[in-house]
């Protein structure tokens, strides 16, 4: 049975999704690309190993080589979400500063 | 009071001496910071390796079919990979907040020797190295691009 890469695609793309809300509008064109590349991917594997052209050890050392560059690809996204957060503290303790130099009427912080 | 109500009295007496000391520190304009600065000795290790991987892709594409296609010759390759992979791996364990790109160096050690493994078995065909390419992208790609935005928009 061949996989279907459309179906592969868009289960990895809602994984991706799922680990990234807050940061998603700047990631999706990344996740997208990367969610197709993987399923891609995947469906070759399994053509060159239906083809006698790689046997099973190679097969799972392709799979294996493929489910790090995913993983590599999901602490990326995962990273770039623990930096949305840092910024929007910061940004959130600036308009605090703010705030109470303002209330001061003198830049004390 | 209990001997359990003393310790957690104790415990939220030092979050609040701790949040506040969070807080001053905040507001006196240090910001806060969950993941590790940029590092540039990293971003060129990791370009660099990248370099020598694709190199070695398309050497292995034109040996594709001839006998210069074997493991034996491309151990040097090999050697010199592992070398530039474990010394981005020192580096990046010894910078502090910086566990995610640990865990995408070690991710891609563990690709390298596989591919090893892979070269190993047989030569690798031209089908199998389109596939591994694309999959080592990946994995430099994530690293490099999680690397600059480290910089924060600096």
């Amino acid at each position: 049975m061949s996989l279907d890469v459309n179906a592969l695609a868009a289960t990895m793309f809602e994984a991706f999704r799922g680990k990234l809300t807050q940061k998603w509008p700047e990631v999706k064109d990344y996740a997208e690309a990367e969610s197709k590349k993987f399923a891609e991917s995947l469906a070759m594997i399994e053509t060159l190993k239906s083809t006698g052209q790689i046997n099973e050890e190679q097969a799972r050392l392709h799979f294996d080589i493929q489910k790090n560059a995913t993983r590599a690809v999901l602490l990326t996204i995962e990273g770039l979400g623990i930096l949305a957060v840092e910024q929007a503290i910061n940004a959130a303790i600036g308009v605090l500063r703010d705030t109470v130099n303002q209330a001061l009427g003198f830049a004390l912080l | 009071m209990k001997n359990t109500d003393l310790f957690f009295s104790h415990v939220w007496s030092l979050s609040r001496t701790y949040i506040l000391i969070l807080l001053v520190v905040a507001l006196a304009g240090c910001p806060v910071r969950f993941i590790s600065n940029y590092d540039e000795k990293t971003d060129e290790a990791v370009t660099d390796l990248q370099k020598k991987v694709e190199t070695f892709f398309v050497t292995a594409e034109g040996q594709a079919g001839l006998s210069e296609c074997k493991y034996e010759n491309h151990k040097a390759f090999y050697q010199e990979a592992k070398v530039a992979i474990s010394t981005i791996e020192v580096r990046a364990n010894a910078i502090s907040m910086n566990d995610i790109t640990l865990q995408h160096v070690r991710l891609l050690k563990d690709s390298l020797r596989k591919l090893e493994d892979l070269h190993k078995i047989s030569c690798l065909s031209v089908a199998q190295i389109a596939l591994l390419r694309s999959n080592f992208d990946s994995s430099f790609t994530a690293i490099l691009k999680f690397e600059l935005a480290k910089k924060r928009g600096e």
